[in-house]
């Protein structure tokens, strides 16, 4: 009796696993980015030359440290990344205490910290209204990785400062004002 | 008993090894695709970047002669984008969306709904069911 009790719960332990987990219903209400945002992130610069604006904003962002890791010129989009030093000394001291002490006690636990840090830039230019002029869409995302490789924080950057720090050099690179929206 | 465990077992391998492209509907197919009246590859693909950026996501990738987009949102959670232009006949393109929640394929209506709506405002052409 007891043997068949333990295959059934075999038998549901692994099926269960084989479940992809629940989707949360928030992930999936797709809504329009919030005006502020949009503001935060946008700007019209005065020039109908996409292909000059996209050669600026590709040394702009390798100015600010980035490496570009994609570009497609066809379509106005460019991606770049750049790492940086992790700085989280007390996980890493909380991490290398559990190590010891579960050690100690013969029950090897080791406990993930924040190993890898890197921001990712996206850059997209569209064509203006008329023609007349170019929109550059900049998004800052920060993306943190634990010592096992999983991602344990990744969330949008939106410190006002590195938006405008950004969009500036931009129109100072490329020559051309940039508006608002 | 033992062969039902390997069986069950069994099972889990035959999800995982299929798990990359998940046998999909008619319905589901219809769900995720929207034909256009246009040959314009490069207006569509740039409608769809508009509009991922206006639903929120990230562009990550952009390839022309792989007419391909995608997109990611992250919000604590990371949801997956990837949106493909095929050719339809003389005239028409095929828009087909594919949504992930981390590995997990979204096979819910709404938002494809959403984002189809929103790619036809973004490119002012009306979307029908593709085939």
């Amino acid at each position: 009796m007891s043997g068949k009790f333990f295959a059934l719960l075999m038998a549901v332990t692994l099926l269960s696993a084989c479940l992809p987990p629940e989707i949360p219903k928030e992930a999936l209400v797709l809504t329009q980015e919030n005006p502020a945002r949009l503001k935060l992130q946008s700007r019209r610069f005065e020039t109908k030359d996409e292909r000059a604006l996209l050669s600026a904003t590709s040394a702009v962002l390798k100015d600010l440290g980035f490496t570009i890791d994609q570009k497609s010129t066809e379509l106005g989009l460019i991606v770049g990344s750049k790492k940086e030093e992790p700085y989280n000394l007390g996980g890493m001291a909380t991490s290398a205490a559990v190590a010891v002490i579960s050690s100690a006690l013969s029950v090897p636990t080791t406990i993930p910290y924040s190993k890898e840090r890197l921001i990712r830039a996206s850059v997209a230019t569209g064509r203006g209204e008329n023609g007349n002029n170019t929109t550059v869409r900049f998004t800052l995302q920060l993306v943190v990785w634990d010592t096992e490789g999983k991602v344990a924080k990744s969330e949008l950057l939106e410190e006002p400062a590195m938006y405008r720090d950004f969009f500036d050099k931009l129109a100072k690179a490329a020559s051309v004002e940039a508006h608002e929206y | 008993m033992a062969l039902q465990v390997l069986a069950a077992a069994g099972g889990c391998d035959y999800g995982l090894r299929d798990f990359s492209q998940p046998p999909e509907s008619q319905k589901l197919a219809s769900i995720r695709s929207r034909s256009f009246e246009t040959t314009d590859r490069e207006k569509i693909l740039r409608a769809v970047i508009a509009t991922l950026q206006d639903l929120g996501f990230i562009v990550d990738r952009a390839d022309y002669d792989r007419l391909s987009v995608s997109g990611t949102k992250l919000d604590q959670y990371l949801l997956r984008w990837t949106v493909t232009v095929l050719p339809q006949g003389a005239s028409h393109l095929t828009v087909r969306a594919q949504a992930r929640y981390d590995v997990t394929p979204v096979l819910e209506p709404e938002p494809y709904q959403k984002f189809f709506a929103a790619l036809s405002r973004a490119v002012a052409l009306e979307a029908r069911p593709s085939g």
